[in-house]
């Protein structure tokens, strides 16, 4: 099974800073000890808005219309990939689409588009509160984010909250801002404070998105970071461990289905499961085999 | 008076067990200043005063003017591997630490402090428990 382990940092963007390439930051986060990272793609709520007008065959070429972009490709050389067995034995890069979301009834086209099964987090960040309320009761995601420029004001209560933990969903903060401004830095405080006020810190990710390799932080400071948040110490370095692998996890769970199966041969049973290959045989006859016992009893009924 | 007082109950509590814990009073934390993969420009100076003028700007920068009315030492310091080991007061710790994360600039000159170990004993930074082979 493709597992998550170690450290984890899901938003690392895909736009990144002009002065360095998205390469360079993926290899300064597997040197500093990250063991699973994930290439954030961000839409713009434009895209998911589809336009009813019809438009002429001029402004066809004008007017793109815009779909949701496929997961982007990082090739390595090979010198790096030698470098990150060094590092990181099992660095699982993955996909991760974010969408920033303000009106919830523009969501149809997210579910629809064939690129959005392509990728394998999905995640939104609400701008309003009637965005998060929906994200948190219906949409089907996996992480909800917060971005301190574009968020208007969000509010949410105790119940809310707990929906969406619930339904395994998980809040991002992302620390990369905090880097950058004071103003960003109060408002990612302010946040994630309220999170502990109504939500005890429950589920909690902290991610970077970071847009140069100087922006990324070791995984023991951002586990510092957390006390600042509101986590106690041992929730802070759960919240980069094994929240970024239960994240993973109902990642797989949303694409696959709800259950998982196991197939084996029943030769190859161990003798504590063998009585399964028994219930099979059982099962077997009494969906297929009742009703030739029953025939052969009645001719031998008519023999006898 | 209040002290004696506290002074005796100290006393009668290694009497009865014969073991006193001492309070930490101060966390030295083992940081390395790192300026990224880029070379070529001129490497700014590092002394002690700037390390420590850095330091406390970037805990102003975070926790202002009162946050930042604690001493934090330089206690030592290596040019060439640009290693720096800083004492502050046990409960100011999380504060430092924080703030180390969170600090973007060195003189101008874009970097980030990593830090490596903390602990309350100097002796403790030298020795790594993962490593350590037994």
């Amino acid at each position: 099974m493709n597992t998550v382990q170690g450290f984890c940092d899901f938003n690392i963007p895909f736009r990144c800073s002009p002065t360095t390439t998205l390469r360079e930051v993926v290899i300064r986060a597997v040197k500093l000890g990250y063991g699973a990272i994930a290439i954030n793609t961000t839409i713009e709520e434009d895209v998911l808005i589809t336009t009813k007008k019809k438009s002429n065959k001029k402004g066809d070429a004008i007017e793109d219309k815009k779909e949701i972009p496929p997961p982007p490709k990082l090739n390595f050389t090979q010198e790096e990939l030698d470098s990150f067995k060094v590092h990181g034995k099992n660095v699982r890069i993955l996909h991760r689409l974010t969408v920033m979301l303000s009106d919830p009834t523009n969501t149809q086209k997210l579910v629809q588009s064939v690129n959005t099964k392509s990728y394998d987090l999905i995640a939104v960040c609400p701008t309003t509160t009637a965005a998060f309320l929906h994200a948190v009761a219906n949409m089907d995601v996996d992480i909800i984010t917060y971005h301190p420029i574009d968020t208007k004001e969000v509010r949410f209560n105790r119940r809310q909250y707990h929906q969406a933990t619930d339904r395994g969903i998980f809040f991002e903060i992302p620390y990369a801002f905090m880097l950058r401004d004071s103003t960003m830095r109060k408002k990612i405080i302010q946040i994630s404070h309220q999170y502990h006020a109504v939500g005890k810190s429950r589920n909690i990710i902290i991610g970077s998105g970071a847009i140069t390799p100087m922006e990324l932080r070791v995984p023991y400071d951002v586990a510092n970071l957390g006390l600042l948040f509101g986590l106690t110490e041992g929730e802070a370095r759960s919240a980069l461990t094994l929240s970024g692998r239960s994240v993973a996890l109902h990642a797989v769970t949303r694409k696959t289905g709800k259950c998982v199966s196991f197939i084996s041969e029943t030769d190859k049973l161990g003798p504590e499961e063998r009585w399964k290959a028994q219930e099979i045989a059982d099962a077997e006859e009494r969906l297929l085999g009742k009703p030739e016992t029953k025939k052969m009893k009645m001719d031998s009924d008519t023999v006898s | 008076m209040r002290n004696e007082i506290s002074k005796n109950d100290k006393n009668a509590a290694t009497i009865k067990t014969g073991r006193r814990t001492l309070p930490d009073k101060c966390f030295y934390v083992d940081t390395q200043l790192d300026f990224g993969d880029y070379s070529g420009k001129k490497e700014p100076l590092f002394t002690r005063e700037l390390v420590k003028l850095c330091v406390t700007n970037a805990i102003k920068q975070v926790f202002g003017e009162l946050g930042s009315a604690t001493v934090v030492d330089v206690v030592f310091l290596d040019q060439p591997t640009r290693r720096i080991i800083l004492r502050c007061p046990s409960s100011f710790y999380v504060k430092l630490h924080s703030s180390l994360t969170l600090a973007t600039h060195y003189e101008g000159h874009e970097c980030y402090f990593r830090v490596c170990k903390a602990s309350s004993t100097l002796l403790s930074l030298d020795c790594n428990s993962r490593l350590y082979s037994f």
